[in-house]
């Protein structure tokens, strides 16, 4: 059961796509732990398993995925074994999301306001929803105004920043950020970066980060675990593996970033 | 948004300009003889020709300073005497590809009494010497001559001492302004609101238009609303329990539906429905009872066709990033569905919907004349099957500029409903 | 290499094909309809050249109206010819009217919109110009006034479906042109100096065969629909068995109760035209790129 530090811990998780010779172990026996006010750093390349396991944790992923055994306790109960009235309770209220695309992930017909008053609507109660909404906006540095604008009127860092506001807008301890800076400019990628890690100390959030880059999990995990077709390879404190990656994996994914790396990473990538 | 309203009415014309280009180019250019198509080939040629008259068909196509006259046919004797045959003063000769006139002779071949107002011109390739159309004609060698007459004057042969051999001629007439064409002619036509008069019921086509476009819509008005609304909430059941077995069976369902033959729903609905068990009246136009069985099977028909489009439409949506942050917010099945997704599909929904609008005039050919419903579909079929060109072109003409009319209703309700649109 | 892909493409689908088994189960009704087809256009041409009448056409009026026995397994109709020959020989119509519109719509489709995809600019909007000019022609009353104007007869049929009927394709094609002309290969192709002619129809055009083969799968169903409705009317086909043309006569003969006729034939209509409605779409699902991901 989950123990006091922890908030969540996922344990032997399995989720599988497909039937017979073409199954596919998107998740594979994976467990890994986050911490109260922590942040743990998932890394893997693309197609590792990272999202599926992100989403398993409130059971969002796609219809055709089969959970074949393992838990994810959170707040004392199995996720996985939760109904659906109970898991919408949890949902944006207790685990929030960010997603990897803000420009495809708000509805485009409707107004951002209206979103981010979507999720106060449904898990906060006799609350003043205009104030909130400022309020929340002006936590993410942008102006009231923008309140009624629609998603394509507004830029990808602006979006990421209204997604920010609402995955916070009613207080979650745990925020499941899936790569959200790759999509947007590097410029911006830093600031949306540093938001997320001022906003996280200023609220003593829980954060579970995705990424490619070594970078950001340098920067912001204090833990990472790093991802290989579907199973957990190497886990430790951050600086302890990016100063000494025991695994072969782990140091080609961190050549792979030119940025830590500028001597080695010249080359072709070996990702993707 | 004036300005965008304005803007797609510009980009309507060219579309406008086609339509009316190709009813004409079916009708004019390839119909070909309309007049032996509307009455059949066993008419006098003058009947023939004032039809054409009429309607401007005698006229040249597109530009040009001759056209055709139905009083005399063009002949080339290589292929043989043609109506020559039947003159006996005209000798024809397969070895020359010629007739010969004996002399001493006077006929003319033209078929009846030209328009006196007009002037004609012959085309003739001769040997020979004689008289048409009172110009004398004399070579000893094959010649063609160009002979300019009046409307009024006689436009025959004559020969006095010799033979004249003839190996081509033809008619026309001089057209005054070589822009009188039919293509103007029918431009002009439409310009007044004109749309010709139906030669099976003798009267003009705009008052037979109207009179039946009130049956045709209280027959497919029903039809279109009960057809959405049901197609679109079965859809909706469709995505709610996508991939289970209700999904499943209705995806089989609207398959075999679009599979039946329309004409198996109105003969099997007639005699099962209404004859057999006496649920409905069989036939007739009386009261709304009488409608409710061709609703029936215009709603069922059309089914099929449309929960499939419908579900595409709602599943495309459901797949979309939005609607996954819309679950991982807490948002329940039921409130994604008919808050988030409806209202994005509304975008192509309403596209299908609005698209559909020219069809309601069109009526529905089959069940009007299988109920005797009185409206366009019923017109239509009757026109087709007697061959009543100008009722079928009219129809046509104008379910195609309602359909270009509705593209231009449907990208407004896209802006009105989209609010990305506008900024385009 | 993208001749490869292609191939694979195919052996997949085919092997997700296989799976399906409602869509065996429409593939072997579609060849046996194929091989009925066949077989009644060869009996047709057999009684034609040697000007003999062949059986379904068959005159016996002590035979009128009997109902499914033994020797007629599904009746025969008012002149007592027998229902199922006839039945058979409206099968090589309505393939003749699916496959002979598909040869005069999929060219034309085909051509204006690999042609627009690949140009653009003023070709584009040519052919744009052009379809949506025909797309809001009102379909039916459209094809029966062409058939009307060319006159009665298979001919009319044919013209009036085959010139309709393209807008679709033409559609589709030039989307999908659009799609690969920025793609590698035709870029490199572009690069060695290959002629556009050569690019559109020897490069792009392989990689783009599916959606023709989906379109003519899911166009032929519907061909052979709007055929049985103007043969119906009495437009179309004249003296040869059509099913439309049955469906017209069985009608009057069902208030008194004869029902075999109406029943089988509608029934093969049914089936036929489920069976390439199920086909087309489960050959869709196969070949769907998305569902490859
Ligand atoms: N809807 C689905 N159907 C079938 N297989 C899927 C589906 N979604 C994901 N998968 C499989 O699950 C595996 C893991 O996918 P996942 O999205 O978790 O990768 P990822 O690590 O997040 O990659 P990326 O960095 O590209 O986002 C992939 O190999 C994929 O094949
Ligand atoms: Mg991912």
């Amino acid at each position: 059961m989950t123990t006091a530090d922890n908030i969540l811990e996922v344990q032997n998780l399995s989720v599988h796509f497909g039937h017979g010779d073409e199954t596919v172990k998107a998740v594979d026996d994976v467990s890994f732990v986050v911490g109260h006010g922590e942040t743990l750093a998932l890394v893997g390349e693309s197609g590792s398993g990272k999202s599926i396991s992100a989403l398993s944790i409130t059971k969002l992923t796609p219809r055709a995925a089969r959970f074949e055994g393992g838990q994810v306790m959170f707040g004392g109960q199995n996720m996985l074994s939760l109904s659906d009235r109970e898991l919408r309770g949890i949902r944006g209220s207790q685990i929030s999301y960010i997603f990897q695309e803000p420009m495809v992930s708000f509805n485009p017909v409707y107004t951002i306001g209206w979103q981010i008053e979507e999720a106060l609507k449904l898990h906060r109660k006799g609350i003043d929803r205009k104030v909130e909404i400022s309020h929340l906006l002006d936590l993410v540095y942008l102006p009231d105004r923008l309140a009624t604008a629609y998603p394509h009127q507004m830029s990808g860092g602006q979006l990421q920043r209204c997604m920010i506001a609402m995955a916070l807008a009613c207080s979650p301890e745990l925020l499941v950020a899936d790569e959200p800076t790759t999509a947007l400019d590097v410029t911006v990628q830093r600031e949306i970066l540093n938001l997320l890690a001022e906003l996280s100390k200023k609220v003593n959030l829980s954060v579970l980060m995705i990424t490619h880059n070594f970078g950001i999990v340098s920067d912001l995990a204090d833990h990472v675990c790093v991802m290989k077709k579907g199973k957990i390879v190497e886990e430790g404190q951050t600086r302890q593996v990016l100063d000494d990656p025991q695994h072969d994996y782990t140091k080609q994914l961190m050549a792979a970033v030119p940025r830590l790396h500028p001597a080695k990473g010249g080359g072709v990538s070996p990702m993707k | 948004m004036l300005k965008y309203i304005l803007k797609r009415i510009l980009q309507m014309l060219p579309t406008v300009v086609g339509v009316i280009l190709l009813t004409f180019v079916l009708f004019n250019v390839v119909g070909g003889d309309l007049a032996a198509i509307a009455m059949g080939k066993k008419v006098s040629l003058q009947s023939m020709e004032s039809f054409d008259e009429q309607r401007g068909l005698n006229k040249p196509l597109f530009f040009g300073t001759r056209a055709k006259s139905r009083a005399y046919e063009d002949q080339d004797f290589s292929e043989g005497a043609g109506r020559w045959r039947t003159w006996s003063n005209a000798v024809y000769s397969a070895e020359s590809a010629a007739v010969m006139l004996q002399p001493k002779s006077a006929f003319s071949p033209i078929a009846f009494k030209l328009n006196p107002d007009n002037d004609f011109e012959w085309t003739i390739s001769f040997r020979g010497a004689g008289t048409l159309a009172g110009r004398e004609l004399a070579s000893k060698d094959w010649k063609t001559e160009k002979i300019r007459f009046q409307g009024m004057e006689d436009g025959g042969f004559s020969t006095e001492k010799d033979t004249l051999e003839i190996r081509r001629l033809k008619l026309r007439r001089v057209v005054k302004n070589p822009f009188d064409s039919q293509l103007l002619y029918y431009v002009k036509q439409l310009m007044r609101g004109d749309l010709g008069t139906s030669e099976s019921l003798h009267q003009p086509v705009s008052k037979l238009l109207a009179d039946g476009i009130l049956p045709s819509l209280s027959l497919t008005i029903p039809i279109f609303f009960i057809g959405v609304v049901v197609s679109i909430s079965l859809s909706l059941v469709c995505a709610f329990f996508r991939d289970t077995f209700i999904d499943r069976f209705l995806v089989m369902f609207s398959v075999a539906l679009m599979s039946i033959n329309y004409l198996v729903y109105i003969v099997a609905g007639q005699y099962i429905l209404a004859y057999k068990h006496g649920m409905f009246p069989v036939w007739g136009y009386e009261s709304a009872r009488y409608l409710a069985l061709p609703v029936l099977i215009g709603v069922v028909s059309g089914l099929g066709s449309n929960i499939r489009f419908y579900r595409t439409v709602m599943l495309d949506e459901m797949y979309k990033d939005y609607v996954r942050t819309a679950f991982a917010k807490g948002v329940s099945k039921p409130r994604v569905l008919f808050v988030h997704v409806l209202k994005n599909a509304m975008i192509p929904i309403i596209t299908n919907v609005v698209i559909a609008i020219p069809f309601l005039y069109t009526g529905s050919l089959l069940l009007e004349s299988f109920f005797g419903i009185p409206g366009l579909g019923y017109l239509g079929i009757n026109a087709i099957l007697s061959s009543d060109i100008d009722v079928v072109r009219a129809l046509v003409l104008i379910g195609a500029l309602l359909f270009v009319v509705s593209n231009l209703l449907t990208d407004i309700c896209y802006a009105v409903a989209d609010p990305r649109v506008k900024l385009k | 290499m993208n001749m490869e892909r292609n191939q694979s493409l195919w052996g997949d689908a085919w092997q997700r094909l296989k799976k399906n088994r409602i869509a065996m189960a429409c593939l072997s009704l579609v060849v046996l309809f194929t091989v009925l087809a066949v077989y009644g256009e060869v009996l047709y041409r057999y009684h034609d050249i040697k000007d003999t009448t062949p059986a379904y056409q068959n005159t016996d009026l002590d035979m009128a109206f009997k109902a499914p026995s033994s020797k007629h397994w599904m009746g025969t109709d008012g002149l007592g010819r027998d229902v199922m020959a006839r039945l058979v020989q409206g099968v090589s119509i309505a393939y003749k009217v699916g496959i002979i519109t598909s040869l005069i719509a999929i060219p034309i489709g085909v051509f204006f919109g690999c042609i627009a995809g690949y140009f653009g600019g003023k070709v584009d909007d040519f052919v744009v110009w052009l379809y949506s000019t025909f797309a809001s022609m009102p379909g039916l009353l459209f094809i029966l006034a062409i058939a009307m104007v060319v006159g009665k007869g298979l001919l009319g049929i044919y013209l009036g479906i085959g010139l309709t009927t393209w807008v679709g394709i033409c559609r589709l094609m030039r989307g999908e042109v659009i799609k690969h002309k920025g793609q590698t290969y035709v870029l490199a192709a572009q690069a060695l100096g290959l002629s556009s002619g050569r690019i559109i129809f020897r490069h792009i055009l392989p990689n783009v065969m599916h959606v023709i083969i989906v379109t003519f799968t899911l166009r032929f169903p519907a061909a052979v629909g709007t055929e049985v409705f103007l043969s119906f009317l009495g437009i179309g086909v004249q003296d040869q068995p059509s099913w439309g043309l049955m469906i017209n006569s069985a009608r009057m003969r069902l208030w008194q109760g004869i029902w075999w006729e109406m029943t089988f034939v509608t029934l093969a209509v049914f089936l036929l035209v489920l069976a390439f409605n199920l086909l087309g779409d489960a050959l869709r699902d196969a070949l769907d790129p998305r569902l490859n991901d």
